[in-house]
């Protein structure tokens, strides 16, 4: 059926006004849609807008961060840089104290010993005791200073580095022995040395500052052990076998002992036991921080085992090899 | 004849002290105050063995080492320096240019020093 023959038909009257009720209410469906989806296009509008505004301000509030990141950055690379100029400065200046002391520091020992020598003419008994009193200030005064340097070459990396060479340990101890059995005479302090019947292989080691650690270890037994007591120095093999290759050294004292409390500190740097303190007022406190550093370079090990108004013994474990 | 010992070395109350330790061993002692006038000295005096300072006024002690074991006439003398320094890379630039034993100052005594002298000229 053609659209012409339905409009003739008796069903026109009906169908057109039908038809034209139905166009408006699809006319009208779609208005109503679309101003609901402007509504919600304004809505979103207003929306981004705000999203926009606050994105905005996170932006400047980020580029103020930012810019208080990089001043932060700055100062902290201009503190980072003052501390490294201060801790120039700082080391320039041990060095340079220490270097300078050493010249009248000679003057001064090399006088005292030309007098208790007697090569400055004859000296009495009572002025030979002053004289000793001297000679000793002066050795204090002396190792107060090469221990600062010590501590100071630490700073700059040139403590790290060991001068190794095959070290004769037994030859080794028995030099520093040699070094004390006067002072630890004029105290009639019995100094001996006990070592395994056959000889030892060489260790591995930087031969001075051994020399350094075992002095300090021997000087501190006799400094704090009473007139007419016992020090030991022995060297041990009972680590070097197939599986170990390790020399152990001991230094033991009759001394003052160190109390429990002061015993986890003793390695500090500057600390002084108060037993100690009351014995030898003079010190730097650097003396067993020396040895422990000397020893682990070494990649060796320092211990020690005290009992207070009994002694000490301070125990080195040296690898006879380096890697 | 005494054997004759060269000292250099700036500070004076040192110096007094190392002569007078050294006369009194018997040997003949001259002496310069500084770098610069050391090798005039040397040359002059013609010692057995020098004593030299690191640091001094004007030419330090290494560049003295070196004019001495530059010279034909000193190249072979003993040389024993005695210094305030006395780290590694010091000892080791001093030996580098030839320096025959090397003293801390401080940590030795005159006695030491007469020893070190007499076992050169043994």
């Amino acid at each position: 059926m053609s659209l012409e023959t339905l409009l003739n038909s008796a069903v026109a009257p009906v169908l057109v006004p039908a038809f034209l009720l139905a166009i408006g209410f699809v006319l009208g469906w779609f208005f109503q849609n679309k101003k609901s989806y402007v509504s919600a296009l304004i809505h979103e509008a207003k929306f981004k807008a705000t999203q926009i505004d606050k994105l905005e301000k996170a932006n400047q509030d980020l580029a103020a961060t930012t810019r208080a990141l990089s001043s932060k950055e700055f100062e902290l690379i201009n503190a980072n840089r003052r501390l490294r100029e201060l801790e120039n400065a700082k080391s320039k200046f041990v060095s340079v104290t220490t270097h300078q002391l050493r010249t009248p520091l000679a003057g001064i020992k090399w006088t005292f010993n030309m007098l208790q020598a007697g090569q400055l003419g004859v000296i009495s008994a009572e002025q030979k005791e002053f004289i000793d009193k001297g000679v000793d200030s002066t050795q204090k005064m002396i190792q107060i200073v090469n221990d600062l340097l010590h501590i100071d070459l630490q700073g700059d990396g040139t403590a790290d580095l060991l001068t190794l060479e095959p070290v004769d340990i037994s030859a080794l101890v028995e030099e520093v022995a040699a070094e004390f059995f006067s002072p630890a005479g004029s105290k009639k302090i019995n100094l001996t040395v006990a070592k395994p019947a056959g000889a030892l292989p060489p260790i591995m080691a930087d031969r001075s500052k051994i020399k350094i650690a075992l002095e300090n270890l021997v000087d501190n037994a006799i400094k704090y052990t009473p007139i007419a007591g016992q020090v030991t120095v022995t060297i041990s093999d009972k680590n070097l076998n197939s599986v170990n290759h390790n020399i152990e050294l001991s230094v033991r004292d009759s001394g003052i002992g160190i109390s429990p409390n002061d015993q986890p500190k003793i390695f500090q740097k500057f600390f002084r036991s108060t037993g100690a303190v009351s014995v030898e007022p003079d010190g730097s406190g650097l003396g067993l921080y020396i040895v422990k550093d000397i020893i682990e370079k070494h990649h060796g090990s320092v211990w020690f085992e005290s009992t207070i108004g009994q002694g000490t013994t301070f125990y080195l474990v040296l690898p006879l090899k380096q890697k | 004849m005494a054997k004759k010992v060269f000292i250099v070395e700036d500070d004076e109350f040192l110096r007094s002290l190392t002569v007078k330790r050294l006369e009194k061993e018997g040997y003949e002692v001259a002496v310069s105050p500084d770098g610069e006038g050391a090798m005039a000295g040397i040359l002059k005096a013609k010692p057995d063995i020098i004593l030299l300072d690191l640091l001094l006024p004007g030419l330090n002690g290494y560049e003295v080492l070196q004019k001495i074991r530059d010279n034909g006439e000193t190249k072979a003398l003993p040389v024993i320096v005695f210094s305030n320094l006395g780290q590694r890379e010091d000892i080791e630039k001093a030996k580098a240019i030839g320096v025959n034993d090397f003293l801390i100052k401080a940590n030795f005594t005159l006695d030491d020093v007469v020893t070190k002298v007499a076992s050169f000229l043994k």
